[in-house]
């Protein structure tokens, strides 16, 4: 059984391919093409897939979408209606959208793959979420939160998972939405939307949540859980170009930016456990699985297991739409076609990998000087680069999926230099002075450094804990300025060399952590291929670039 | 699948205009036509405190699934 998965056309376009119920690849569209979240229709992402599955598109059994677009029409013109005459620019461009591609979606997929009709399925949004959160977890069963901007007009929803079924009980709709109301106070920021709500996350760690009053004129929580947001603060559900309102502009001018972050820091802290207490109650269950863009909020899933009822917690590493395109062919084959095998999520490292001999091609033919050294060596020899503050890009085996760099495509650098996190942010990343830097750290040692580790977040990078007093002095560019640190354990089992690395550099230093960031430059994203880190490496700070078995010094 | 081919400049200046002109026409359609549907959609939001409602969208078979709405 061949599942193609796709997401695309809002953001984070992404394939995924399924083959007898194991993920054999997946890869957001952005990293072939070289545009940051980039969500036309992956064709390079599917390309590759098809090309590690060694299939043509005619030979799949099934594609599916990640959403349901006729309902995501629906929506589209239903607001323009109901919010006449103020919908103008929203009517027009998201019908421009919808008119040129989102509908002629099925024939698009059926021409470009050569694929039956037929065989062109589509998942509700937010049970390609949920999907994407269960069925790689370890349980078997679960109560399940997904929390997102926007799906079709679901915008949060809340069920149980048994055994292979999925059941969704209750769901918010448009325009009433969590996602939207960070995304909106990120724009106001002077962020993206759907790309620097990562950034408030970290700037609220400078803050005091002084304006949490403020902040919740924005909306009502109401005693179940659900949210109503008060409209008039919003542009949003009328303009595509528009976040928020005039009155919300008067509402937050001139208040101290970082202060206004921790303020929508906590009550989004307080709302999601408002909610998770409503489905507690409601479920009984003692495992959570929770999806959608809301689930990268580390800070939040860090506080899940102490602030919840919750026992265990799962999060997908990939929990935004990019996962999307994971959780639709998980959901067919489970949940619909009723196959049993579900696979436990091991590693996420479902990219493109790169031949050793195509790297040294690469590098002869660019005409650089480089070492050819043994596995032993090669981590021995960064852990020396790294304890004399040199920063090194490395590049090996198969691309992480998602957000986040977890030593395949990753700069590391000495944790013990306090410098050091400006320096990887002034000099190498070209990013803002408040953004932290995360530790990998191996996973025998981390509780020395750490508390309250969760290990089911904690080798995805998916939790932000608190560091021991005593330790972040050892460690100071990687403790972010609220003593708290979004950290990776690394165990035996992890993949690649990036655990040889770690205890090369505790061999030398006593420390078992290295800072590990994305390698990438601000506004990229990540590294896909060997001419990708070289171009990252030459026009960066970096001082070492390690490709496979290769490293070239600057 | 075959790789995407650049366009060329003429083709970039045709889809240009043809995006300003779907634009204007949308446009014309939105002052137009929406005015005597949107009365219909003009209601007030829900008063009642609980925003949550059931799952609605059916999701069980490869039929349920062919839908696109």
């Amino acid at each position: 059984m061949k599942i193609l998965g796709l997401s695309c056309f809002y953001h984070e376009a992404a394939a995924c391919l399924l083959v007898d119920g194991k993920i054999i690849a997946a890869s957001a569209q952005e990293r072939f093409s070289r545009i940051k979240h980039d969500s036309f229709f992956p064709y390079q992402a599917i390309s590759f897939c098809l090309e590690i599955g060694n299939i043509k598109g005619s030979s799949l059994d099934f594609v599916v979408f990640y959403e349901k677009p006729f309902l995501k029409f629906e929506r589209n013109l239903l607001c323009s209606l109901k919010y006449f005459p103020h919908s103008s620019s929203f009517f027009v461009d998201s019908m421009k959208n919808f008119l040129t591609e989102k509908l002629w979606l099925k024939a698009t997929i059926a021409s470009k793959l050569k694929i039956d009709p037929a065989k062109i399925l589509f998942v509700p949004h937010h049970l390609s979420h949920a999907a994407a959160a269960y069925y790689p977890s370890p349980f078997n069963q679960a109560a399940y939160l997904t929390l997102d901007g926007i799906g079709e007009w679901t915008t949060a929803s809340f069920g149980q998972a048994r055994g292979l079924k999925i059941f969704p009980q209750s769901e918010m709709r448009f325009p009433h939405s969590l996602g939207l109301l960070y995304a909106t106070m990120t724009a106001f920021l002077g962020f993206q939307v759907n790309d620097g709500e990562y950034k408030v996350m970290g700037m609220a760690g400078f803050g005091k949540p002084k304006y949490c009053s403020k902040v919740k004129k924005l909306y009502r929580q109401a005693k179940d859980g659900s949210l109503k947001l008060n409209l008039s603060y919003f542009a949003f559900h009328r303009s595509s170009r528009q976040m928020y309102s005039t009155k919300f502009l008067q509402e937050f001018s001139g208040l101290n930016k970082f202060d206004l972050a921790a303020s929508l820091q906590k009550c989004t802290e307080e709302i999601i456990f408002n909610l998770l207490e409503k489905i507690s109650r409601q479920t009984h269950k003692q495992n959570l699985v929770f999806g959608g863009g809301v689930a990268l909020n580390s800070v939040v899933n860090g506080k899940i297991l102490t602030k919840s009822p919750f026992k265990n917690v799962f999060i997908f590493p990939a929990a935004g739409d990019d996962g999307g395109a994971v959780g639709t062919t998980l959901y067919l084959y489970h949940h619909v076609l009723g196959y049993q095998n579900r696979q436990p999520l091991k590693d996420i490292f479902w990219g493109i990998a790169y031949p050793k001999n195509e790297v040294r091609n690469f590098l002869t033919k660019k005409k650089v000087k480089f070492q050819k050294l043994s596995p032993n060596e090669l981590a021995d020899s960064i852990a020396t680069y790294l304890t004399n503050g040199k920063v090194v890009g490395l590049f090996e085996g198969r691309a992480e999926f998602g957000p986040r760099a977890l030593g395949h495509r990753s700069i590391l650098a000495d944790p013990r230099d306090p410098k050091m996190k400006d320096r990887v942010n002034s000099k190498i990343k070209f990013r803002e002075e408040f953004r932290p830097f995360a530790p990998a750290v191996l996973a025998e040692v981390a509780p020395q450094y750490f508390q309250k580790i969760n290990y089911q977040l904690s080798p995805f990078m998916l939790g932000t804990f608190s560091v021991k007093p005593q330790m972040a002095k050892k460690i100071p560019a990687v403790v972010h300025v609220d003593d708290t640190a979004r950290i990776q354990t690394v165990g035996k089992n992890h993949p690649g060399n990036l655990r040889k690395i770690l205890e090369a550099f505790r061999k030398k230093t006593g420390i078992g952590a290295l800072l590990n960031t994305s390698f990438n430059l601000r506004g990229q994203p990540i590294v896909n291929s060997p001419a990708d880190a070289y171009q990252t490496f030459i026009s960066s700070g970096l001082d070492i670039l390690v490709i496979e078995n290769f490293l070239i010094e600057k | 699948m075959a790789p995407i081919k650049p366009f060329s400049q003429l083709r970039s200046l045709s889809l240009k205009i043809a995006d300003i002109e779907a634009k204007i026409f949308l446009f014309l359609v939105y002052w137009f036509f929406i005015p005597p549907l949107a009365l219909f959609f003009k209601k007030k939001l829900p008063a009642k405190n609980s925003l949550w409602s059931s799952w609605t969208i059916k999701s069980e078979t490869l039929e349920d699934l062919k839908k696109q709405f």
